[in-house]
C-alpha cells in the first residue's frame, strides 16, 4: 500500500474543512477524488504536501509516517503535485521553469557555485538534458525559451506537469489537470496522464470533469462537506445514491 | 511614586497614545487597502504642521483653519499620487513602497527650500490650565485629546455606518472579491489613501503647537507608526488603535520613570513581537500577487 | 571565440583600474573613487540579500558593527589590522547568523521592520554607551594598517595612501567574483525563485529558509569587511554612518540599478555617486534628486536601470533579426 490516509482532519477556525477521510491508494494506477465544489479535495491535498498541517489524523506514505511535513520535505520523500492554479514562475522561460523543479537532482553545496569544477558543470549539463526530455514528453518541445508569461492555459497546465515529474515522484498529485482547458487539450492531457500510468507511476487526481475521472481512474473517491461519502469503481460510483445526491447534475449523468 | 507624576504621566500618555493612533491608522489603512508602505506618511504629517504654521503663524488665521488647510492638501496630494504614482504599482510591495520613499524625499526637500531646515514655533492657541482635582492639565493637550478623539471617532463610524466607508473595509480585507461585488477599485484606493493622508496631516496639526513645526518632524513619527504596527498587527485598525496605546504608555511611562534609557524598553518590545509574534496583536496576511 | 574576447575585456578593466592613481591625483578624487569601490561591496552584498526577495534595511548596521569590532579589536586589545579584518567579517556573520534565522521566517513588510528595529537598537546601544564605544562622538586616530612584508618589499599605509586604493581593489574583485558566481549559478537561479515565488519553490523541494539564510550572512559578512577597511582607511567613526538613512540610500542604489544582476547594483552605485557629486552645489536639497529618481524608475522602471538596457537590447536584437 503506498498511501494510508486515516481518519484526516482539518478545521480552519470553527469550520471542518475535511472530516474523518480514510483511503488508501495502491502503487500504480490512477485513483480519483471528486465532490461539489468545496468538499474539501484540494484541502486533502494541501494536507498531503504540508501546505496545512492536519488538526487529526495520518498521513502514510510508504508505511512512513509523514503527517505534517513540510512543503520541500513532501517532494524531497518523493511526492509531486501539479497546482490547479498553474503555479509557475511567471517571469522565466520555460526551462527555466523545469531547471528550479530539479532542484532536488543537485546535492549543491556553496563551494560549489563559487567554484565552478568540470564535476559541477556535468551536473548542470545532466540536468539541461533531463529538462529537455521532460519538456519534450508533455508535448511543450521547441517552446523551451518562451516566457512562461506567453503561454496559453493547456500549455501552462502541461508545464505544471512537467515540473512535477521532475523530483521523479512515486505519488503524483493533480489538482484539476483539465481544469479551464477545451476539448483538444483536454484529450492531450488525458493522453499524458495513462501514458504516465503505463510507465508505473501513482497517480491522485482532483477533477471536476467528470468524463475524465471516469475515463481515467480505477478507484473513485467521493467527498462532500470534508466527509467521504463513497468509494468505488467508476461504475459503483456511478450508480451511488449519495453520490448522485451530492451532484444533482445533468453533468454527472451525462458521465 | 507621586501621584502627580502618576497622573501627569497618564495624561502624557494618553495624549501620545492619541496622536499615534492618527497617525498608525492611516498608514495600516493604506497598507491594507493598497498593499504598500506609505514611507511618504511622515511629510503628510509635515503638511498637517505646516498648514497651521502658515495660516497662523504667518497669515494670523485661525487656528483650526490652519489644520484644515494641511488636511485639505494632503488629502488632495495623496489623491494625486495615488492616481499618478501609485494605481499602476497596486499590490506590488517593493516597488509601490520604494516609490513612496521617493515621493516623501521629495515632499521633504520641498519644504526644506520653502521654509529652511531649523525648526518653527508655534505658538500656544489655548493657553490656561484646567485643575481637575489636584492634576493640572494645560488647555492645549485637552483639545489635542478632544480633537483626536473626535477624529477617530468620525472614521469609525465612517468605516462602519457609511457605504463608502464599508467598502473600503471590503477593499481591504480582499479587493478581488470587492471588485467581483462591484465595487470600483479605483475609487476606493484613492478615497482610503486620502483618508490616511488626511490622518496623518491631523496629526501633524494638532500637535504643531505644542511642539514645533519643521521639514523633518515626521522622521520619527513614521518610526513610531512602524512600531506601533508591528505591535498591533499590519492591516488592522482595531490593532493599530490598541498598538498605539500600548506603546504610548510604555514609551511615556519608561521616559518619565526610566530616563532615556525607556527608549531601549519600546524598542525591545518591538523586537519581541517581531521574533515571537510578528503578525501583532491583531495582525492579518497583506494581499500581495 | 566570444570567450576569448570577453577574456580580454576583463584584462582591460583591470588593467585600466590599476592605473586609475596615475590619473586621479588630488585625494579628494581618490576619496570619493575608494568611497565608490566599497559601496559597490556593500551594494552587491544588499542585492545578494534582495535577490531571495528580503529587503533589510539593516546593511548599514553590519558596516558599522565590521567597523566597530575592527577598531575595537585594534585599539583596545592591539590586535594587528590583517587579524582585526577577518576577524571583524566573522563577527558579522555570527550576528547575522543569529539574528538572519528568526527574522528571516518573516514575511515581506515584516522582514523590512525588523531590519529597521535592529538598525536603530545598534544605533542607540552605540549612541549611549559613551565609555566603550565612544557614544554619540564616535572614535576617533583609529590606526592604519600596519606594513606588511611580501618578501623584500614593505608595504605601508600612511593616511589616505594611495595603497588603500589597491587594498580596495582587491577587495573588490574578490567580492565581485562571489557576487557574479553565485549570481549565475544554481543558487542564483532558486534565490530568483525563492525570490519570484517562495512557497512554489517550497514544494519543489527547495529549502528557503537556507538560501535565505546564506544570502544573508554571505552579504552581512561582506559587509563587515568593508566596515573593518573603512575604520582604519578613514580613522574616524561614529554611529551616525552606520544609521537606517545610510541603509536606505545603500536600498536605493540597489533598486535603481536592478535587482536582477549584480551589474544593476553597479550602475545603481555609480549613479547615485554621480548625481550627489553633481548637485553637491545644492547639497541640501541632494535628496530631491534621489527621490525623484526614485520615483521615475518604480514608476516606469520597476526592474530597474539594467534591466531597461537589457530590455531595450532584447528589442534591439529581436528587431534586426526580424529585419535581417
Amino acid at each position: 500500500m503506498l498511501l494510508e490516509v486515516r481518519g484526516l482532519t482539518k478545521y480552519f477556525g470553527g469550520l471542518a474543512a475535511v472530516r474523518e477521510v480514510d483511503f488508501d491508494a495502491k502503487s500504480g494506477g490512477i485513483m480519483g477524488i471528486i465532490g461539489p465544489n468545496g468538499a474539501g479535495k484540494t484541502t486533502v491535498f494541501n494536507l498531503m504536501t504540508g501546505v496545512h498541517t492536519p488538526s487529526s489524523g495520518k498521513i502514510i506514505f510508504k508505511g512512513e509516517d509523514i503527517t505534517g511535513c513540510k512543503p520541500n520535505m513532501a517532494a524531497s520523500k518523493g511526492i509531486a503535485r501539479a497546482f490547479q492554479q498553474a503555479t509557475l514562475f511567471n517571469n522565466k522561460t520555460v526551462l527555466d521553469n523545469m531547471l528550479m523543479a530539479f532542484y532536488l537532482e543537485s546535492k549543491f553545496k556553496l563551494r560549489d557555485a563559487i567554484f565552478e569544477t568540470s564535476s559541477v558543470r556535468e551536473r548542470e549539463e545532466e540536468i539541461k538534458r533531463k529538462a529537455y526530455e521532460v519538456i519534450e514528453f508533455v508535448g511543450l518541445g521547441g517552446m523551451a525559451e518562451k516566457p512562461v508569461k506567453s503561454l496559453p492555459h493547456g500549455h501552462r497546465k502541461c508545464l505544471g506537469l512537467a515540473m512535477a515529474l521532475a523530483v521523479s515522484p512515486e505519488l503524483l498529485l493533480l489538482d484539476e489537470p483539465v481544469g479551464g482547458m477545451n476539448t483538444a487539450e483536454t484529450t492531450n492531457m488525458m493522453k499524458l496522464i495513462k501514458m504516465l500510468e503505463e510507465r508505473g507511476m501513482t497517480i491522485l487526481l482532483v477533477e471536476h470533469n467528470l468524463r475524465a475521472v471516469m475515463n481515467l481512474c480505477k478507484r473513485i473517491v467521493v467527498l462532500n462537506f470534508g466527509r467521504k461519502i463513497a468509494e468505488g469503481s467508476p461504475e459503483e460510483i456511478r450508480n451511488d445514491k449519495s453520490v448522485i445526491e451530492a451532484y444533482l447534475g445533468a453533468d454527472f449523468r451525462a458521465a | 511614586m507621586s501621584f502627580l507624576i502618576f497622573s501627569q504621566t497618564f495624561v502624557n500618555a494618553l495624549l501620545l497614545s492619541l496622536i499615534y493612533v492618527l497617525v498608525a491608522m492611516g498608514l495600516t489603512l493604506i497598507l491594507s487597502i493598497m498593499s504598500m508602505i506609505n514611507f511618504a506618511h511622515g511629510e503628510l504629517y509635515m503638511f498637517g504642521g505646516f498648514g497651521v504654521y502658515v495660516i497662523l503663524q504667518r497669515f494670523g488665521y485661525n487656528y483650526w483653519l490652519g489644520v484644515l488647510v494641511g488636511v485639505l492638501i494632503a488629502v488632495l496630494a495623496g489623491v494625486l499620487l495615488e492616481r499618478t504614482v501609485f494605481r499602476p504599482l497596486r499590490k506590488e510591495l517593493l516597488p509601490a513602497s520604494f516609490a513612496a520613499l521617493g515621493v516623501g524625499m521629495i515632499l521633504q526637500t520641498v519644504a526644506l527650500m520653502i521654509f529652511g531646515p531649523l525648526d518653527k514655533d508655534v505658538p500656544t492657541v489655548f493657553p490656561g490650565v484646567i485643575n481637575i482635582s489636584g492634576v493640572f492639565i494645560p488647555m492645549e493637550k485637552l483639545v489635542i485629546v478632544l480633537g483626536s478623539l473626535a477624529v477617530i471617532g468620525a472614521i469609525i463610524v465612517f468605516v462602519n455606518y457609511f457605504r463608502a466607508g464599508q467598502a473600503l473595509q471590503a477593499v481591504a480585507q480582499d479587493s478581488e472579491a470587492a471588485a467581483l461585488m462591484g465595487i470600483n477599485i479605483n475609487r476606493i484606493n484613492a478615497l482610503g489613501f486620502g483618508i490616511g493622508c488626511g490622518l496623518a496631516a491631523v496629526a501633524g496639526g494638532l500637535i504643531a503647537p505644542l511642539y514645533y513645526v519643521s521639514p523633518y518632524m515626521g522622521m520619527s513619527p513614521l518610526l513610531k507608526a512602524f512600531n506601533v504596527i508591528i505591535i498591533g498587527g499590519l492591516g488592522s485598525i482595531p490593532g493599530a488603535v490598541l498598538g498605539s496605546f500600548l506603546l504610548g504608555f510604555i514609551d511615556q511611562f519608561s521616559l518619565t520613570y526610566l530616563g532615556y534609557v525607556g527608549n531601549i524598553v519600546g524598542f525591545l518590545l518591538i523586537l519581541l513581537f517581531l521574533l515571537f509574534r510578528p503578525r501583532g496583536l491583531l495582525g492579518r496576511e497583506i494581499q500581495m500577487h | 571565440m566570444r570567450k576569448w574576447s570577453r577574456l580580454v575585456g576583463y584584462v582591460v578593466l583591470i588593467g585600466l583600474l590599476l592605473i586609475v592613481p596615475q590619473f586621479v591625483r588630488d585625494p579628494r578624487w581618490m576619496h570619493l573613487v575608494i568611497m565608490t569601490g566599497l559601496y559597490i561591496i556593500l551594494a552587491g552584498g544588499l542585492r545578494l540579500i534582495m535577490s531571495t526577495g528580503q529587503v533589510s534595511f539593516a546593511h548599514a548596521a553590519f558596516w558599522g558593527i565590521g567597523a566597530y569590532t575592527s577598531t575595537l579589536l585594534v585599539m583596545r586589545l592591539g590586535v594587528s589590522f590583517w587579524i582585526a579584518l577577518p576577524l571583524s567579517g566573522l563577527v558579522g556573520a555570527i550576528v547575522a547568523s543569529l539574528i538572519g534565522y528568526p527574522c528571516l521566517r518573516l514575511k515581506g513588510p515584516y522582514f523590512f521592520l525588523v531590519t529597521m528595529v535592529v538598525g536603530e537598537i545598534l544605533r542607540l546601544f552605540l549612541t549611549n554607551s559613551v565609555d566603550f564605544f565612544g557614544g554619540d562622538a564616535g572614535i576617533s586616530s583609529i590606526p592604519s594598517p600596519n606594513r606588511i612584508r611580501i618578501g623584500n618589499w614593505a608595504i605601508a599605509f600612511p593616511y589616505r595612501s594611495v595603497n588603500y586604493y589597491y587594498l580596495m581593489l582587491v577587495g573588490l574583485f574578490v567580492s565581485l567574483f562571489v557576487y557574479y558566481r553565485l549570481e549565475r549559478s544554481r543558487f542564483g537561479m532558486i534565490c530568483s525563485g525563492v525570490r519570484a515565488d517562495g512557497s512554489l519553490s517550497e514544494s519543489l523541494g527547495v529549502n528557503v529558509m537556507k538560501y535565505k539564510l546564506t544570502a544573508f550572512v554571505v552579504g552581512s559578512l561582506l559587509a563587515s569587511l568593508v566596515g573593518s577597511f573603512f575604520a582604519h582607511y578613514t580613522t574616524f567613526i561614529s554611529p551616525g554612518f552606520f544609521t537606517f538613512n545610510e541603509s536606505t540610500i545603500m536600498l536605493i542604489m540597489v533598486v535603481i540599478g536592478g535587482l536582477e544582476s549584480t551589474t544593476g547594483a553597479i550602475i545603481g552605485v555609480i549613479l547615485i555617486t554621480v548625481l550627489t557629486e553633481l548637485t553637491r552645489e545644492f547639497s541640501k536639497y541632494e535628496i530631491i534628486v534621489y527621490g525623484a529618481a526614485l520615483v521615475l524608475v518604480f514608476r516606469f522602471a520597476p526592474g530597474g536601470i539594467f534591466d531597461l538596457y537589457r530590455k531595450f537590447i532584447s528589442r534591439l536584437r529581436s528587431h534586426r533579426a526580424s529585419v535581417a
